[in-house]
């Protein structure tokens, strides 16, 4: 099966005025149709550039992303866009809903935006929403529903229009555990049915629970990557390593203030 | 489109806001070209209207109407300079109404002419009959005048002039009413040449001379012959006069420049208030709008779609703005009484609409700058 999401060693540097950072240190991954994964780590590891990489946002410095066989470098910043519209679904950590547009409205953005909103989208749109538990609040505005219920309404968005691939940066960001939790599975379970691919990017490792594999990095290169039940060692595995770094930063601390 | 006016009916009140304020501008600039329409005809228009296309003034008389003064011969000469068709003498002096004949109860200045019937400078009529004889005790009246006194043909219209230093008080009966022709802003009496003659304010010098002596003649002359030649014959053939086309002779007009020009430069200082504005606003409202904008690009919405929404809203708050404040200003118009100097010819109108109308757009350009700037790296927190 051919893979939809292939990295190969894609690298992202950036020229600041201490040197050269690479955000994204060659990184080669590859998705399968179907499969739902989440890129884990610490903050400023790396792992919104690599999304931001895979959605086509940022032009790599080296290595490639493909989605569905296409290069995306090949593209122009206008048929990036368009390839952004057309193929990917995307969910964000805030400004995700357009405050002035309905809960309908909202789903149906996708359809607007490939200037195409027929009775086909239309229903498409009422449909994912009622799947998602909303069908009682097509006409409310964003603002007179709770964050799980808003996120709710941005994953219905992001699949409207039947993307290749649906990113998703922190969906679980603003919610409480439950919440958090309910809304990264309905996820899992729209992408498997339509039969595309899924990425979430968190810091929130347990999320691990939902997703078929995880990557997790660390200073832009991916350190491990775990795959079905390798995911609760591996977990441990984490904590523990963050303990140590944790407990050496007390040492020297303490060590300092002596 | 759709997102332009969602957005608008959602935040109805700050759109509306700006809407009104492009209408008070609007309304604001309106009534300065009105004025400044109004105060410029109002000072000129006896010269714009006169059937003459060159006037004849004494030299060095810088084409005051007040101070110049012509020998009558300087008529027979006019006349015989080939080219000329016709040129008729014109007196020009001040004279008042009494207050107890105007509608105001105050004394009403006026420009008091003579013309010779029948030739340039004789005005056309509107209602009644053109003056006949150039010895006739007849007086015509223009519009203002009517306006102020009341008067109609049949009735007598008193008139004082100041004569060796006393009043003296005359009156004469309307015999017809021509157009606006306002003088220096003040309305006219118009009579027969003699009968100017004799009642025109003199001292008592000039009283006692037997001549009549003219401010100014009107002349018209074959159109076929260029301007400048026959300005040329006429300053050579006629001794010590300056001889003007009527916009040399309107603009020399004291305080017409002076006063167009400060009116312009208030039109135009309030357009660019308006502009900035309305660029502030836009900005404003903008700026706020940057994260949601960064997450349409990121989904892929297309530049041309952002700009366009954007454009759009520009254009449905400034023409609605413009409109209102169009529609105030008529109704204002409605209110105010014909004698306050205001004017509102069409062309001007529409040339300050449309105007008013690229405010909005040039305004808002500022905006799509920052719109068109907005990176979807912003989406994601990543942009610089």
């Amino acid at each position: 099966m051919q893979p939809i999401l292939r990295t190969n060693e894609v690298t992202k540097v950036y020229e600041a005025r201490g040197g050269s950072v690479r955000a994204v240190d060659g990184v080669s991954m590859s998705l399968n149709r179907g499969e739902f994964i989440a890129i884990v780590g610490p903050s400023g590891s790396g792992k919104t550039t690599l999304l931001a990489l895979l959605a086509g946002l940022l032009r790599p410095t080296a290595g490639s992303v493909l989605i569905g066989d296409q290069d995306l470098a090949g593209l122009s910043e206008g048929e990036r866009a368009r390839f952004r519209r057309e193929k990917i679904g995307f969910t964000f950590q805030a400004n995700n809903l357009v405050p002035y547009l309905t809960v309908r409205e909202n789903v149906e953005l996708a359809a607007r935006l490939k200037g195409r909103l027929g009775p086909v989208e239309r229903r498409r749109a009422v449909e994912l929403l009622d799947r998602l538990g909303l069908g009682e609040r097509l006409n409310a505005l964003p603002s007179q529903l709770s964050g799980g219920q808003q996120q709710r309404v941005a994953i219905a968005r992001a699949l409207a229009h039947d993307p290749l691939v649906v990113l998703a940066d922190e969906p679980t960001a603003s919610l409480d555990t439950e919440r958090g939790h309910q809304v990264v599975q309905v996820f899992r379970d729209l992408v498997k049915e339509q039969n595309g691919a899924g990425v979430i990017v968190t810091h929130d490792l347990r999320l691990l629970r939902f997703t078929d594999a995880a990557i997790r990095m660390v200073d832009g290169r991916v350190t491990d990557t775990l795959r079905g039940g390798e995911n609760l060692n591996v977990v441990c595995e984490i904590y523990e390593s963050m303990c140590g770094v944790a407990r050496r930063q007390g040492q020297q601390l303490l060590a300092g203030a002596s | 489109m759709h997102l332009a006016w969602s957005e608008i009916k959602r935040n109805r009140t700050r759109f509306l806001l700006i809407a009104f304020i492009i209408a008070l501008i609007t309304t604001l600039v309106l009534f300065i070209v009105a004025l400044a329409e109004g105060l410029g005809s109002g000072n000129i228009e006896g010269l714009t209207k006169l059937d003459a296309n060159l006037l004849v003034f004494q030299d060095k008389s810088k084409l005051s109407l007040a101070a110049s003064a012509l020998p009558w011969e300087r008529l027979r000469q006019v006349k015989r300079v080939p080219g000329v068709l016709a040129a008729g003498a014109v007196g020009f002096s001040a004279a008042s109404i009494p207050a107890g004949e105007t509608l105001s109860g105050v004394a009403l200045d006026v420009a008091f002419l003579g013309v010779q019937p029948g030739e340039p400078g004789s005005p056309p009529i509107v209602q009644g009959r053109p003056l006949r004889t150039e010895r006739e005790k007849a007086a015509v009246i223009d519009r203002h005048t009517q306006l102020r006194t009341g008067l109609q043909p049949g009735d007598t219209l008193i008139i004082r002039t100041v004569q060796d230093a006393k009043d003296e008080y005359y009156s004469l009966p309307v015999v017809g009413i021509t157009d606006a022709r306002q003088f220096s802003l003040r309305p006219s009496v118009f009579v027969p040449l003699r009968t100017w003659d004799a009642m025109r304010p003199g001292s008592k010098a000039n009283l006692e001379s037997r001549e009549i002596v003219p401010s100014f003649l009107a002349v018209q002359t074959d159109s076929s012959i260029s301007q400048t030649e026959m300005i040329r014959r006429l300053t050579s053939e006629v001794s010590d006069v300056e001889v003007v086309d009527l916009k040399t002779a309107w603009e020399a007009t004291p305080g017409y420049k002076e006063q167009q020009s400060t009116l312009s430069l208030q039109q135009g200082f309030t357009w660019l208030i308006g502009l900035l504005v309305v660029g502030v606003f836009f900005q404003i409202i903008t700026l706020q709008k940057v994260g949601q904008v960064g997450v349409l690009k990121a989904m892929g919405a297309p530049a041309a779609l952002i700009v366009r929404s954007a454009l759009t809203q520009i254009a449905i708050v400034t023409t609605s703005g413009v409109l209102l404040g169009a529609l105030g200003s008529f109704g204002l118009a409605l209110g105010i009484p014909p004698t306050v100097p205001l004017s509102w010819p069409l062309d001007r109108l529409a040339i300050t609409l449309i105007s008013l109308l690229v405010l909005g757009p040039i305004g808002g350009l500022i905006s799509l700058r920052i719109l068109l700037k907005v990176e979807p790296l912003t989406a994601l927190g990543l942009a610089k």
